[in-house]
């Protein structure tokens, strides 16, 4: 993170929405908006373009995908962050996101506190989980290893800490940070750190999956 | 243990040990008990003048008498003369019964000839017989008779041998002469018919098992003691001296024999067993054949050898029995070894050092064949029992097989209609997300623009959205993920909150486990908390909100909405009333009710459910 105003790259399609989160980020002080997208094709040239610190992109893009473009931005930008907007944040489309190397995630309709929170939040290395997500993500790690048949299980199994796999439970189960801060005998903030890890150790899974893909495609010679 | 069932233990060991020498030794001693002797109630004769061929003077001699000509194989005679008396003469015929009789026999009586009961197969000169003929009318006279019986030796080396010879009626001397007949003529005849039977069957068997050494041997053993049985017959066309060349094949009969022990008892057979089989046969004619060793020496020799072999294969297989408790060794076991004691016992009768009325031999096979009858029963027992249990084991791996197809059915049929509330679900959400939810915030976002002016609208479309949410989040939820929902629920809850500046708190942890939660009735206890924190912002003008899962002294899972109340928010009670009774409503669907306190400045509201809840109506 750059000491100076945070750069942020805007990608959403629908008008009034994109008009309104960029209005919500041009009214805050800390951060300077690099660009408003609506499409991918404009986002992937923006990122070339300008060197930012933050993407907020949609998923669904008129020509694309918005993971596309956080893909694109970990190649060309390796320290920015990425983040995904949806109206429902529903977990397979956040995950999606998340293993393409996005950190956090906003919901559209999010007022300007609540997004401006979340963008700090991923900014000083904590990110957000559902109790949804969580519960996706038990379910995933426990195939992976335990169902020969299931297709999930010829993925690389990221290896979690203790810490991380209770933080995880915790969350599907439906605690709060708080309750598991307690639980657990951590800061409340701490909690938000090691979901970042685990957001992290998803991204790199991912990433031995691809290359592995590549490699089985002939794209890559190992 | 081979012969299958449960291992003996060491006290069991040693009873079936006892059991199996005691009936062989009882066996053994089988013809030292059954005694065909003279009948009690006849006349016997007990004395003899004898003479041999060759002999110049008669001498007095005791019967049973024995005698040996001085050449082993002279074709001799030895004639006995016996005097009885006679105080009158019956009127019904009398009868010459000899029990004990060997070689050919003929009697006169006063110089006439007696007419001797037909000869059969069964019985041979050489191993005993009894001997019966009638008296013919008026040969016998009131007073002072004279018997003469010739004995003839037609094959060499056998000592001649008459026992006590009786006089008397068909009443007197027939039930004697019954028990020989049983014993000497119907016994053999009986073995001779086992054993043509037993030979087809086991050479059947072998044919369609060549790979079974046991039945291979069976089949050799059964097909060569029939060869030696047959040539061995008197009425055969073969010669004495062709009988003797016949006996070199027995050495080949003994070495079967082992080889049928060492097959029983599952241990290899040596290299040079199957070539002996034939070579010491051929090697014994060849040395009688070129006058090396003269016949009777081979035969001896094939005897002896024979009686070895016997014993051999007995002490294999009760060595076998004893280490691996194989029962058809054991069955085995006994009859090999009487086999062994009786061609020794008779080497012994026919060298002359023993004395015996009968040779033994010929009932050892009756033995013989009677032991591999039950081991043959016992294997076709053993083999219906494995393929009873075969078949039984294959049924139950097929039924095995069968509910492990079927609950692959029912995985398949699960997770089949899991794909397609899997794919419906994502149809859904993307029409939801892509359209309807799209458009809520898009009407949000415009709202926003207009300020003061479009603050309904927002807060409407927030609605509408936060509505929309609660209803895509609930349609995945599996049982057990009340926790799930409401989380999400709190996940929602919580930025609104802390947009109005309500302090919430929040705890499920003590909430007990429900199970059967369904997408409707998660979404039932959701819009009751909804319901709740609506009129807690809305008529309460709450700060403070407080949500807590607990578990009822019933075991009623127990959600608990407070919220402090300010000023006269809570004049307003007709929507309350409507939204009460929608809770009410709710909470019966979920087999729960629901409590609504106000005081003057808090508010609570106690949704009770059961742990499990009901299934859809």
């Amino acid at each position: 993170m750059t000491t100076g105003a945070l750069r942020i790259l805007l990608a959403e399609d629908d008008d009034p929405i994109r008009e309104r989160l960029a209005r919500i980020i041009g009214n805050w002080p800390e951060a300077q908006l690099c660009a408003a997208c609506p499409n991918l094709e404009e986002t992937l040239i923006a990122i070339g373009a300008n060197d930012i610190d933050l993407l907020i992109t949609d998923i669904n893009l008129p020509d694309g995908s918005g993971i596309d473009a956080i893909r694109y931005l970990a190649k060309r930008r390796p320290k920015a962050e990425a983040m995904v907007i949806s109206v429902l944040a529903d977990e397979r489309s956040v995950l999606d996101a998340i293993e393409a190397g996005a950190s956090g995630y906003l919901l559209k309709d999010a007022d300007s506190i609540d997004l401006v929170d979340a963008i700090k939040d991923v900014m000083a290395g904590r990110s957000p989980i559902s109790s949804r997500i969580a519960r996706v993500l038990v379910r995933r790690l426990s195939e992976l290893g335990h169902a020969p048949e299931h297709p999930e299980a010829a993925k690389p199994k990221p290896s979690l800490t203790d810490r991380e796999m209770d933080i995880l439970w915790g969350i599907a189960k439906g605690f709060t940070y708080g309750e598991l801060a307690d639980k657990l005998a951590i800061s409340r903030q701490t909690v938000p750190v090691h979901i970042r890890n685990i957001y992290r150790k998803l991204q790199a899974s991912n990433r031995s999956e691809a290359v592995f893909e590549a490699a089985r495609l002939g794209l890559i010679k190992l | 243990m081979a012969a299958g069932g449960r291992p003996l233990g060491r006290r069991g060991k040693a009873i079936a040990w006892i059991a199996l020498v005691t009936l062989t030794i009882a066996i053994g001693l089988l013809p030292y008990l059954i005694h065909v002797g003279a009948p009690t109630d006849g006349l016997t004769l007990a004395t003899a003048r004898f003479i041999q061929t060759g002999e110049n003077t008669e001498r007095v001699v005791s019967l049973p008498h024995r005698w040996t000509p001085e050449n082993l194989f002279e074709l001799t005679t030895g004639t006995y003369r016996l005097a009885f008396r006679l105080e009158t003469v019956p009127d019904e015929p009398l009868f010459i019964f000899i029990p004990a009789a060997r070689h050919q026999v003929e009697t006169w009586v006063n110089g006439q000839r007696a007419d001797p009961v037909p000869d059969t197969a069964w019985p041979t000169p050489t191993s005993g017989y009894s001997f019966l003929a009638r008296i013919p009318r008026g040969t016998l006279h009131a007073g002072d008779n004279e018997l003469v019986v010739r004995q003839t030796r037609k094959v060499g080396w056998l000592p001649g041998r008459l026992s006590e010879v009786s006089i008397g009626t068909a009443d007197q001397v027939m039930p004697a002469y019954r028990l020989s007949d049983f014993l000497i003529e119907e016994i053999r005849a009986m073995t001779f018919a086992l054993h043509i039977a037993l030979t087809i069957g086991i050479a059947t068997i072998w044919i369609t098992r060549r790979h079974d050494a046991v039945f291979g041997w069976l089949a050799t053993l059964s097909v060569t003691s029939i060869l030696v049985v047959l040539t061995q017959a008197p009425q055969h066309a073969l010669g004495p001296v062709d009988q003797f060349r016949s006996i070199a094949l027995t050495p080949a009969v003994g070495l079967m024999a082992i080889g049928m022990a060492l097959a029983i008892a599952g241990l290899p057979r040596p290299k040079w067993l199957v070539p002996a089989v034939v070579l010491l046969p051929l090697a014994l004619l060849l040395l009688g054949q070129t006058g090396t060793v003269p016949f009777a020496i081979v035969g001896l020799v094939s005897a002896c050898f024979l009686a070895a072999a016997y014993f051999v294969a007995s002490a294999i297989l009760a060595h076998r029995f004893a280490r691996e408790e194989n029962w058809d060794a054991a069955i085995m076991m006994g009859p090999c070894a009487l086999t062994g004691w009786f061609a020794l016992h008779d080497v012994l009768v026919v060298t002359g050092i023993h004395d015996a009325p009968f040779l033994h031999a010929p009932y050892a096979r009756t033995l013989l064949l009677l032991a591999i009858t039950v081991v043959l029963m016992g294997r076709l027992a053993r083999s219906l029992n494995s393929l009873d249990n075969a078949n039984e084991t294959l049924r139950q791996q097929l039924a095995a097989q069968e509910w492990e197809l079927v609950l692959m059915h029912e995985k398949e049929k699960i997770h089949a209609n899991r794909m397609v509330r899997e794919e419906e679900r994502r149809r859904l959400m993307r029409d939801l997300h892509d359209g309807m939810s799209g458009h809520l915030v898009t009407i949000i976002a415009l709202a926003e623009r207009e300020g003061e002016r479009g603050k309904d609208i927002e807060q409407a479309a927030r609605a509408a959205l936060d509505d929309l949410r609660l209803v895509v989040h609930s349609l995945d939820l599996g049982d057990g993920d009340l926790g799930v929902a409401l989380a999400a629920f709190r996940e929602r809850l919580e930025p609104q909150m802390r947009r109005l500046g309500i302090d919430l708190h929040w705890s499920t942890e003590k909430l007990p486990a429900v199970t059967g939660v369904t997408p409707q009735n998660a979404l039932s206890v959701l819009r009751i908390l909804q319901e709740a924190v609506t009129n807690a912002i809305r008529h309460g003008a709450a700060r403070k909100l407080s949500i807590q899962g607990q578990t009822a002294p019933d075991g009623q899972a127990l959600l608990c909405v407070f919220n402090d109340v300010h000023g006269t928010a809570l004049q307003d009670r007709s929507n309350i009333g409507n939204g009460l009774r929608n809770m009410h409503r709710r909470a019966r669907e979920l087999g729960g009710h629901i409590e609504f306190l106000v005081t003057e400045n808090a508010a609570t509201l106690r949704l009770s459910f059961p742990p499990h809840l009901p299934g859809l109506q």
